[in-house]
């Protein structure tokens, strides 16, 4: 019998993190599976999911899936792209937004009954916009939180804005009509001692010049639209009439020729604007002495200049789609005598008022009478462009940034601040000037991140506050999936690329994946784009999730500590979300089981309890155990794992060795110490002497395995249910001790 | 907050643990005892509130609609309304004493709120000028909302426009007229949004005139259909 003194004890072993490297360190382990870490600081089996609607006595507790789904039911399709959790209206509305097939449901709990009632309601269907039904590799689809609502970005389809009560199309994608300007025409030039047959005296005439068919009446006072001039000398008037000057010419003064344009621009609730509307045709009014006439007494002659000046009137004005509220004109001043071709807004009255967020505050009416002076046009307008498809979005700086734009993938733009859905014109940059195609968007610590499958550039603005500028991060890293982008509880930016992972820390990128290098083969590179990603706030973990073995769906998760990775199987998840709410949830919209629906994550209910979730395995897949010496053999004799007591089933231990993948032993290690075994539900009487509640314990178990003269060797620890792991220690001999190898 | 979950589920053979028992419990404790939201309560359950759309919020309305007399026809007030306010050229609460006429209800509401966004509105009509005599005795006026006596800018209608001023029909500047709002029996609508601490307040619809160019400001407003109110605005 070998020498009991001769054998040497290594470790504990605290193992957390996972590398598929071949030499590791001991305390690295090969694989990590189901194995989440704990507040403890050990790794705890990873329990669930839950159901995040129940529907108690049906599928085992989750609804059920078809192909077509139906939020009353609730009955979730078998693909999920999105969803999202964000609190609006200063926390006080709670919004958790899926996206199914061809549906975006919004959650309604206080609708939720086990009969009658749905806590999911269709928000946007196909009756309103077409949402692609089929399964092309995609992006998930994007969702940005803003302080007044959640921009929704579907992939292949327009963005949507939800404020918490509606939907709509985000900003505008079309351009208003232009609107038709109404003013004075002229039936003549010759004087004659009747009201007809005047200069400006027809069509839309309408001025104050007392006895003239263009009068009104005087309740409406003046008109105020015109270039006048003081003058009133005879010659005026015969250099500018064909005709004798009437009897008491004088003239006051003189409206002098000039002409106007019209435009106009919708505003949604929201306040997004739409792109100006092209030019009205020029409104017109001729050389005109102010003047009047009143048959009736006999009396005529001129008179101030300000009853000449006119009203005009703006009709034909476009109504804008479902959204707009109310539509803003824009008029230009005196094109002939302004020296100014500009337009500007035609405020909504004399006066100021609550309504006047728009010139005409409503989405009904056409024509608009205009008396609104040149010199009370100050406010030039925005130039909006139309808002065309994209798929890509992120907030910062206060602005939505958009990318990857139907028709030009490398192109970034930024909305006004505030006005989420209006992206002014000349404001656009293509940071690669390749044109590459934009894959992500991400704030950063000092930035905008904008990535492309290769590459990454850092929007950031410009010194004076004016303006953006793009810069080069990495002319070789990138980013293949936008939903991948997340920040680390350190402050970090993390993302994945097309090899691995890579972290930014407002300096330099960093591969964080190295120890991934192994199991990135199986990556199913077609489905790179769709992977998703998450940061569970309470154990301060980030998760992707990827396809791999030529799968469709994103059946493995990565995770990510700061430190090292894992590996995690409980749920396909096409997206994922943590609850921006103290509640900290994870939720995933995917697959568990056949069950396709929207899951919480670390949780279990009595409702939802398949065998693969109880019975699933966790794993602990220690490295080969003396590698960096395995010239020289030694024999193992003795494992101590060192565990947290967790129920009254076992755990199995299975050795390996010389780097062979072949399962030489295997144990069985209750999951509590025996000797002094604490109660379990289930078998626990109340009130005995014997039952008492107390805190889990860790405890110290023996594994007697026998690993003779060997190079190196491997344990691997599995268990289903809930079980928790703290490290392990090994009790080896060197070969060259000598003496009897008589098994223990 | 929302829908919670218990943090553990305790199975059979698993360890009783009095931390498991603690967190699942206190998961939903801290909740009841402030953090429960629109997601926790069934649709309905208020049978006050089933009149309301799913997504209504809660408010208070604060509501004054004053008994104005009927109308004086003779022909020394040329068919004007009961309610008649005089030339003042500072703020004056439109019941400002004395009027011509008896004397109106009050137009303010005195109300007590616990403080948030209030949204004020006052509609009325006012005849501004006789119908018989329209350039005679009409002058311009201003309207404005008050809170406790402060005005409220954002809710002044009629401005000092000088277009607005009516002029003798062969021109030169108005005899009697002023500037600001003017016209007959136009409607009026005034409307503020307020953030009004805990308190009671004292909202009132104020008024007040300005001189034509030449001076002169002869002239009353006929007050009709009044209505104000105050909604608190709230969840």
């Amino acid at each position: 019998m070998a020498d009991p003194r001769r054998r040497v004890r290594v470790g504990p072993f605290h193992v957390r993190v996972a590398s598929g490297k071949l030499f590791l360190p001991d305390d690295v382990a090969s694989r990590i599976e189901n194995m989440c870490p704990t507040e403890e600081g050990t790794l705890r089996s990873v329990v669930g999911p839950a159901p995040y609607v129940p529907i108690i006595g049906s599928h085992g507790g989750a609804p059920p899936s078809a192909a077509v789904p139906n939020a009353a039911t609730p009955e979730y399709g078998t693909t999920m792209r999105g969803i999202f959790h964000c609190l609006l209206k200063e926390g006080q509305r709670e919004v958790l937004l899926l996206h199914t097939v061809d549906q975006i449901w919004t959650f309604q709990g206080w609708n939720h009954r086990a009969v009658g009632g749905s806590a999911w309601k269709e928000l946007i269907g196909r009756t309103e916009l077409y949402l692609p039904t089929d399964n092309r590799v995609r992006f998930p689809t994007q969702f940005v939180a803003t302080p007044t609502g959640v921009v929704i970005v579907p992939q292949d389809a327009r963005a949507y804005f939800y404020d918490g009560e509606v939907a709509l199309p985000l900003g505008f994608s079309e351009r208003p009509g232009a609107p038709v300007g109404l003013g004075p025409e002229s039936g003549g030039y010759a004087y004659s001692e009747a009201a007809a047959g005047w200069v400006n005296n027809q069509g839309y005439a309408h001025d104050a010049l007392g006895g003239m068919t263009s009068a009104m009446s005087l309740e409406f006072k003046l008109g105020r639209i015109g270039t006048t001039v003081q003058s009133g000398g005879s010659t005026d008037w015969s250099e500018s009439l064909d005709s004798t000057p009437p009897p008491g010419d004088g003239g006051a003064g003189w409206l002098e020729p000039g002409t106007w344009r019209y435009a106009v621009q919708f505003i949604d609730q929201w306040g997004n604007l739409s792109p100006l509307s092209g030019e009205s045709k020029e409104v017109r009014v001729q050389r005109q002495p102010s003047y009047w006439f009143n048959s009736s007494a006999g009396a005529y002659g001129p008179t101030v200049v300000d009853r000449v000046r006119k009203q005009f009137a703006c009709t034909s004005i476009a109504t804008g789609p479902l959204g707009t509220v109310g539509r803003i004109l824009y008029r230009t001043k005196d094109l002939i005598n302004s020296g100014s071709t500009d337009f500007y807004e035609v405020p909504l009255n004399a006066t100021e008022s609550a309504d006047a967020f728009a010139t005409m505050p409503d989405n009904v009416s056409t024509v608009y009478p205009d008396n609104i002076p040149d010199f009370w046009l100050v406010r030039k307008p925005v130039r909006p462009v139309m808002l065309r498809p994209f798929k890509i979005a992120a907030l910062s700086f206060g602005r939505l940034w958009a990318a990857n734009f139907d028709g030009s993938p490398g192109m970034v733009r930024p909305s006004m601040i505030g006005r989420w859905g209006t992206f002014l014109e000349n404001e656009e940059i293509f940071p690669d000037p390749e044109g590459g195609e934009i894959t992500g968007l991400l704030t950063a610590a000092n930035g905008l991140l904008v990535f492309t499958e290769t590459s990454t550039y850092r929007i950031e603005p410009y010194y004076d506050g004016e303006g953006f500028r793009s810069m080069s991060v990495s002319q070789t890293v990138g980013c293949d999936s936008p939903s991948s982008t997340q920040t680390l509880p350190d402050g970090r930016s993390i993302w994945k690329g097309r090899d691995g992972f890579y972290a930014y820390d407002g300096t330099a990128i960093k591969s964080v994946s190295h120890d991934l290098s192994v199991p990135w083969k199986r990556h199913n590179a077609a489905r790179a784009k769709q992977a998703v990603s998450a940061v569970d706030p309470t154990a301060g973990v980030y998760r992707c999730w990827v396809a791999i073995d030529g799968g469709r769906e994103n059946t493995r998760c990565y995770e990510y500590d700061g430190l090292g990775w894992r590996i995690r199987t409980d749920v396909a998840a096409s997206s994922v979300c943590t609850t921006k709410d103290h509640r900290k949830y994870m939720l995933a919209a995917g697959k568990s089981d056949t069950n396709y629906g929207v899951w919480i994550l670390d949780h279990q209910v009595k409702s939802y309890e398949p065998s693969t979730v109880l019975d699933r395995a966790a794993r602990v897949e220690t490295a080969w155990i003396s590698a960096a010496t395995s010239q020289t053999r030694k024999t193992t004799y003795q494992v101590r794992l060192w565990l947290i007591e967790h129920g009254s089933s076992n755990l199995t231990v299975q050795v390996q060795r010389d780097w062979r993948n072949t399962v030489l032993e295997t144990h069985e290690v209750p999951k509590n110490p025996t000797d002094d075994a604490p109660p379990f539900w289930g078998t626990a009487v109340l009130d005995a002497s014997d039952t008492t509640w107390r805190k889990r314990r860790p405890y110290w178990r023996k594994v007697q395995i026998y690993v003779p003269s060997a190079e190196v060797f491997k344990l691997v620890i599995k268990g289903s249910g809930r079980w928790e792991f703290v490290g392990f220690q090994v009790e080896e001999a060197q070969h060259h001790v000598g003496g009897s190898r008589t098994p223990p | 907050m929302s829908w919670k979950f218990p943090k553990h589920r305790p199975l059979n053979t698993d360890v009783m643990d009095t931390r498991d028992i603690n967190e699942t419990l206190l998961s939903f404790v801290d909740e009841a005892s402030g953090e429960l939201n629109e997601h926790n309560f069934l649709g309905g359950m208020l049978t006050d509130g089933a009149e309301y759309a799913d997504d209504a919020g809660i408010s208070v309305t604060h509501f004054h609609q004053a008994d104005d007399p009927s109308w004086v026809s003779s022909p020394s007030v040329q068919n004007y309304p009961t309610v008649r306010m005089e030339v003042h050229e500072s703020w004056m609460p439109l019941t400002f004493i004395p009027n011509i006429g008896p004397t109106p209800p009050q137009m303010e509401i005195t109300f007590t709120t616990n403080g948030g966004p209030i949204w004020l509105i006052s509609s009325f009509q006012a005849q501004l000028s006789s119908p018989t005599h329209p350039f005679t005795d009409a002058i311009g006026y201003c309207f404005a909302l008050s809170v406790d006596g402060s005005i409220l800018y954002e809710s002044l209608f009629g401005g000092g426009d000088s277009n607005d001023e009516i002029q003798s029909l062969a021109g030169g500047l108005g005899t009697t007229m002023g500037p600001a709002t003017n016209g007959m029996f136009i409607p009026i609508k005034l409307e503020a949004y307020v953030n009004l601490a805990p308190g009671t307040y004292e909202v009132r619809v104020e008024y007040r005139t300005l001189k034509s160019f030449n001076g002169t400001n002869p002239g009353l407003v006929g007050i009709f259909s009044r209505e104000l109110m105050a909604i608190e605005l709230a969840r």
